[in-house]
């Protein structure tokens, strides 16, 4: 079994080192100390399992599960976060909660092997089942090859359902990410985020107005001159969403 | 039908003061709570250093054990006062900072410039410990390079100021923070009234907090 290590401690990786290294079959491919540097060794080295620390700098550890979600069995390392461990049960293989023992370690390894081959469950949905009621996700996170790239929330347009993808329109660019338009929508700010259209997710302080199209249908036609179609349904939630 | 009027707006008037009060009471409670709780991230983190240490270096594993019980053990114990010298609650986020230090090794560097004037002024019991937290955890914990806390104390006559700023990743992921910044400020107000006041100051990089309070001195005592 190939492993990664990510904990922006150093303390914290010498023991999953000392642990990982007592046990036969296990080989440390690389150590990562912050998030994009966890998302690229994954990336690059394609290890069977990741441990991954939930609070490190640049990218949190819910992010990068979001970006490298289905490539690697994951094992969580934590050491307390009542609303993360809802998402370890539904996510990851296991979660080991600091301080843990070498026997601890030795059991998640056992069901990593067991779990090898898995299909895994969609990461994007994770974050959901992670985050604290009544607090969204402040900024998306999307991969692109083996970089990164940060929208923060307010510098998104619109969001596009496309099959299994969103496509992310901000500042001009589009990203594609992997996630259902629903997904999106639960994790963004419902005050701040409407969904105007059974495919579109809109961004209301990007619209400059609402212009009727054919008899049940409108446009919201952006700021930047984007045009992007609205339902009835999306209509009257536009129209109670501003008479507050 | 005036007299009536006034009897009816007496009772109005006491019955404000009533719900006023048990507000109040139920504030007080509140803070008692949130005094009394630990940081669980800042203690099983600590204890998961002292586990990685005991192969590594067994006598730091040991002093970082001792520094974690003299500052559960101290902030148990001033979590019961109501006032103390501002000398013993930087004696505590001292005992806090050095075992974050082993933590985070040189990612957390520190720099304390505080009046010794400020020793015996009086100052609600942990009321500056939540925001040595947040600069740790909302600031130098999220840089990947780390960086320095500094905290500032000056006094003159009548009034005595704190200072603590921290450098922070304006990139990082939203925090999930508030109530200790929150609770700092109520407490303030419950101690001083207006007489005291919290100014957050947030640049680029840089996150600053100010306390502005009534230099006060209580006779120093034994504890």
């Amino acid at each position: 079994v190939t492993a990664i290590i990510a904990d922006d401690e150093e303390l914290a990786r010498r023991l999953l080192r000392e642990y990982l290294e007592g046990q036969s079959g296990i080989e440390i491919l690389a150590e990562a100390a912050n998030g994009f540097d966890a998302v690229k060794a994954v990336s690059e080295l394609k290890p069977d399992v990741l441990f991954l620390d939930v609070q490190m700098p640049r990218l949190d550890g819910f992010e990068v599960l979001e970006l490298i979600g289905g490539e690697v069995a994951v094992v969580f390392v934590t050491a307390f976060d009542q609303y993360a461990m809802k998402a370890f049960d539904a996510a990851a293989v296991d979660y080991l909660l600091k301080p843990y023992s070498a026997e601890r370690l030795h059991e998640a390894l056992a069901r990593v092997r067991r779990r090898l081959g898995e299909p895994r469950p969609a990461p994007a949905e994770l974050r959901n089942a992670a985050r604290v009621p009544g607090e969204y996700q402040a900024r998306l996170v999307v991969k692109d090859g083996a970089k990164v790239h940060v929208i923060p929330a307010s510098r998104l347009d619109y969001a596009e359902a496309q099959d299994d993808y969103v496509a992310l329109r901000s500042e001009g660019k589009t990203w594609l990410k992997q996630q259902t338009i629903a997904s999106l929508e639960a994790a963004l700010d419902p005050g701040r985020f409407l969904r105007v259209h059974r495919s579109y997710l809109v961004n209301i302080e990007k619209i400059a107005r609402v212009e009727p199209n054919t008899k049940d249908t409108w446009i919201a036609v952006l700021h930047d001159g984007s045009r992007v179609p609205v339902s009835r349904a999306g209509y009257a939630a536009f129209r109670k969403l501003i008479s507050r | 039908m005036i007299y009536l009027l006034s009897i009816a707006l007496h009772y109005v008037v006491i019955e404000a003061q009533t719900s006023r009060r048990s507000e109040l009471l139920a504030r007080e409670a509140q803070l008692k709570a949130l005094k009394a709780q630990v940081n669980p991230h800042f203690l099983f983190n600590s204890l998961n250093s002292i586990s990685a240490l005991t192969a590594i270096d067994a006598a730091r594993a040991r002093a970082m054990c001792i520094r974690l019980a003299d500052f559960l053990r101290i902030s148990l114990r001033l979590g019961e006062r109501g006032s103390i010298p501002f000398s013993e609650e930087l004696e505590l986020t001292r005992m806090y900072l050095e075992v974050e230090q082993v933590r985070f090794g040189g990612k957390l560097r520190l720099v304390e410039d505080v009046d010794p004037a400020c020793a015996n002024c009086e100052v609600p019991a942990l009321l500056i410990q939540p925001l040595v937290e947040n600069a740790v955890k909302h600031g130098i914990a999220l840089l990947q390079e780390g960086g320095e806390i500094t905290m500032q104390g000056r006094r003159d006559k009548d009034t005595m100021r704190f200072t603590i700023e921290n450098p922070f990743d304006p990139d990082a992921p939203a925090s999930r923070s508030g109530i200790g910044l929150e609770n700092v400020r109520q407490r303030l107000e419950a101690r001083f009234g207006n007489a005291a006041r919290m100014e957050i100051h947030v640049e680029p990089r840089v996150y600053r907090v100010t306390l502005t309070l009534p230099a006060r001195t209580i006779p120093w005592r034994q504890s």
